[in-house]
């Protein structure tokens, strides 16, 4: 049953805090209309005031290139609002409950829901550089960080979503870009080629330069925004040196570049260039850029953004209809007035939809909401290029991600714990998978444990271990566990899994951002995250991992949608693929299946074990005695058998007196327990 | 879709291993290292004749003669008793397995796995009392074996305990292994290294 003390509880806090705990409805009554999904519910109070319960409804896309961007914009609104109704200083407001769509709020004071909604619209106006350029704020909804964004090394292809950042925004836009320029020159270890391609990029005139750096440069230094003797000097070339493109092409392929010559160089362009902007000629440095950002006035943004939000009964924007103009690629709701960039659409982009037929390739595709909630997803994960097919091309794109919602009572300082924690095991799994690449033997959890198992033992006492392979060599000793965590281990070294708290209070919704599983040599970019996020006992034994380390019985969510409504918020329960299972049964159940699927997976050259494992741990529980009827017969049991040609690993290699054949007891074990599930 | 009546290919599985196993005659392998085909022939064929047929008794019938053709000579002319009990569960189950594809090509995939667990903890023992009495023919007389065999093999037996508990199916694959030993000790006589 789903249990709605928590909303109770939150409301009866903000009564008590507001002192209305004998005049307003009681906290249950609130709590009811919350569960009932009411819309808008108001009760006067004897001093003239009220209390009000709003609504907030923003609607989401369901479609994993806006997906998390539109969570992001959602919470970023809903945190606009409190601060919009309680800016006027004649009324309180608080969060009681949300998902994803909907926030619940408590209002008490004097306004009125119209007033409420064009302050909300002021707000957002007013926050709105912070939203796309601003440093991560949780407090504020705003997260991520613009320097992920500008990681790129080439610049053939847009890199940088600025189809998304309307042009008024352009001079905010250049200050912060530069501002990570200069951070990258200043560091010796960043690849010049990031730099000249963000220098190429967001200052080229046109898109001849856009593409080609050297041709940026020869006019920069032309018109003299460049010192052209200090850029040759960053290259080791003399006065009379010719600066054409064969040369400095293979210096900067050689590495023949001074760095701190470099620093000062940027560091000249970029006063420059600063002077340019406070003096109001932005659009002229950045003529290209500009061409690509979209000419909306705030005014338009803000419709952009809130619409299809509903605050109470009330719409915030009217839906207007734009003649010639087509329905948004991903919500089909909005008017498309973005174009559709590989940064932005991903993979997908120019492909094939419903409107397509009626558009160019690469034309308007995306409505503004859907448009800067890619634009927020990227600024999150960041971005990198990618190719879909091992031998494709490579193209700049949003980096990828599973999520996992969970509902649970957290605290700033839990959070921060549980952030910490997953940190330490993606450290470490990262440290033993480098360690293993430099020693060129194979990686697995198994020889991290062994290992850290090792060196406990030459210091004597577990006590001795750090804490954070104590806590790791815990993990990995319970069965249930190790299939996680060999999921994490599938992650790109350099990223990190990311936990934000969506929402305000003690119960909170919480998004879990894991990193894509990466593919082997000869696997498409997305084909072990496909196989993954398709496996419903994979997703369980995920939601394991992440459950022991969070440590409550909130529901977690993967490849679902968090809804506050009976029977979708319950305890103990994973929804995985749309539909619940108890946390309990499902850790039961799986893990067997998982674990044994896991020991008997052969390593194949350029494929992955991990996809491997779960195909055959699909098998196994959609055939249990078929499936295991298969592993048996292409396992090397008998002695004769050989270990190169058999499609199954051994589960151990004792093999019994007179028989010529190894110890089947653990084969029989799992076939008992398999009848058993 | 038809669900697959699990308990009942469960029950029908073990009465087919008792008999096939009892008829002797490498009906069912020896070795255990023995191929997977050799675990699978003669229950392939008895579903390959049923469904051939769509029909249990005539499946059955063609089925009983190859077996008994190729089993153990000494018990052609004797008695069959399992024979006779897996026919007549057969014909009081013949719903089953007549127009029923699902259950027959499940019990297709799964027979080599199904034998296996039928055949590992037996074979277990009598190879653990093989190997113990190894060049010492007078322990594989009936007498000794009876005598001796579950003293000799207590170890595997206890890590089948393990597995199964102490309860009666523990107590039927030991009896099993023993009756097999018994009909099959001069194979077991086995020389010193």
């Amino acid at each position: 049953m789903s249990d709605i003390t928590f909303i109770s509880r939150a409301a009866e806090l903000a009564l008590g805090a507001w002192g209305l705990g004998d005049d307003a409805a009681s906290p249950e009554e609130i709590a009811s209309l919350v569960s009932d999904g009411a819309a808008y519910w108001q009760q006067s109070l004897s001093d003239g005031s009220h209390l009000s319960l709003i609504r907030l409804f923003s609607p989401v896309v369901e479609r994993e290139e806006v997906f998390l961007g539109n969570i992001l914009l959602n919470d970023f609104l809903g945190k606009a609002l409190i601060r919009a109704a309680e800016g006027g200083g004649d009324g309180r407001m608080a969060l009681l409950a949300n998902d994803l769509e909907n926030y619940y709020l408590l209002y008490h004071g004097k306004s009125s829901l119209e007033s409420i909604s064009d302050r909300l619209r002021q707000e957002v106006l007013a926050c709105l550089p912070d939203l796309y350029f601003g440093d991560e704020d949780p407090d504020r909804g705003i997260y991520g960080d613009l320097g992920k964004m500008l990681t790129f090394y080439k610049s053939n292809i847009e890199p940088f979503p600025a189809f998304t950042v309307p042009r008024f925004l352009l001079p905010q836009l250049l200050m912060k870009v530069d501002d990570e320029l200069r951070r990258l020159a200043a560091n010796e270890e960043t690849n010049v080629n990031v730099v000249m391609a963000i220098l190429s990029f967001f200052y080229s005139k046109d898109g001849a330069e856009m593409q080609s750096v050297h041709a940026f440069l020869e006019r920069a230094m032309a018109e003299g925004l460049i010192p052209a003797d200090d850029m040759r000097a960053c290259f080791a070339l003399g006065r009379n040196e010719e600066f054409d493109k064969k040369t400095f092409m293979e210096k900067k392929k050689n590495g023949v570049v001074d760095c701190t010559r470099l620093q000062e160089t940027v560091e000249c362009f970029l006063s420059k260039i600063k002077e340019e902007i406070e003096q109001g000629h932005s659009e002229n440095l950045a003529a290209n850029l500009t061409g690509k950002m979209p000419d909306l006035n705030a005014d338009q943004v803000a419709n952009m953004l809130l619409h299809g939000l509903q605050i109470g009964f009330l719409p915030l924007v009217k839906a207007a209809k734009v003649e010639g103009a087509s329905a948004c690629r991903f919500c089909g709701s909005g008017v498309a007035v973005i174009l559709e960039k590989n940064i932005m659409g991903g993979f997908g982009a120019g492909r094939f939809y419903n409107q397509s037929p009626k558009s160019k390739p690469f034309e308007e595709a995306l409505c503004g909401r859907c448009g800067i909630s890619s634009y927020l997803e990227t600024k999150l994960l960041g971005m990198h290029n990618a190719k879909p097919q091992p031998k494709g091309k490579d193209y700049p794109v949003t980096r990828q991600h599973n999520i996992v919602f969970h509902y649970g009572h957290h605290n700033e300082i839990e959070l921060s714990h549980l952030r910490d924690t997953i940190d330490d095991i993606f450290d470490l799994i990262g440290a033993f998978r480098k360690k293993a690449f430099e020693e060129k033997r194979p990686f697995s959890l198994e020889s991290i444990g062994e290992e850290i198992a090792r060196r406990a033992a030459e210091r004597e006492s577990d006590a001795d271990l750090p804490s954070v392979e104590e806590a790791f060599l815990d993990l990995i000793s319970d069965d249930d566990m190790v299939p996680g965590l060999d999921i994490l281990a599938q992650t790109p070294l350099d990223e990190r899994a990311r936990v934000l708290p969506l929402g305000v209070g003690d119960y909170q919704l919480m998004v879990f951002i894991v990193p894509r599983l990466e593919p082997r040599r000869t696997e498409a970019m997305d084909f072990v995250n496909r196989r993954f996020s398709r496996s419903r006992l994979a997703a369980f034994t995920l939601l394991a991992l992440l459950r022991k380390l969070c440590g409550c019985n909130g529901p977690y969510y993967f490849q679902s949608v968090p809804k506050l409504s009976p029977g979708g918020f319950d305890y103990n329960t994973f929804y995985v693929h749309g539909s619940p299972m108890s946390a309990n049964d499902a850790i039961k159940r799986y893990s067997v299946i998982v674990n044994f699927a896991r020991r008997v997976s052969k390593y194949r050259d350029g494929h992955s074990l991990l996809a491997d494992w779960i195909l055959l741990a699909e098998r196994l529980e959609d055939d249990p005695l078929g499936t295991f009827s298969d592993i048996l017969r292409d396992s090397p049991l008998s002695a004769e058998d050989d270990r190169r040609d058999a499609k199954y690993r051994r589960l151990n290699n004792d093999f019994i007196k007179g028989t010529r054949m190894i110890d089947g007891k653990e084969y029989l074990r799992m076939m008992s327990q398999l009848r058993q599930l | 879709m038809q669900k697959v009546d699990t308990k009942e290919l469960d029950e029908f599985c073990s009465l087919l291993f008792f008999a096939l196993d009892q008829m002797g005659g490498d009906l069912l392998p020896f070795f255990l290292s023995d191929k997977p085909t050799s675990y699978e022939k003669y229950p392939r064929l008895l579903l390959g004749h049923i469904r051939y047929y769509n029909d249990v008794e005539a499946g059955y019938e063609v089925w009983a003669g190859k077996v008994l053709r190729d089993g153990n000579e000494y018990r052609r002319v004797g008695e069959y008793p399992e024979l006779e009990k897996l026919k007549s569960w057969l014909l009081s189950n013949r719903a089953l397995f007549e127009n029923r594809k699902d259950n027959l090509n499940h019990l297709k995939r799964s027979l080599y796995a199904r034998a296996f667990e039928y055949l590992y903890p037996r074979r277990l023992l009598t190879t653990a009392y093989a190997e113990a009495n190894r060049g010492n023919p007078d322990a594989l007389e009936e007498d000794a074996i009876r005598a001796g065999f579950r003293q000799v093999v207590q170890t595997q037996i206890d890590e089948l305990a393990e597995l199964y508990g102490e309860g009666v199916k523990l107590q039927k694959i030991v009896a099993d292994a023993e009756e097999f030993l018994i009909s099959n000790r001069k194979r077991y006589a086995w020389k010193k290294h």
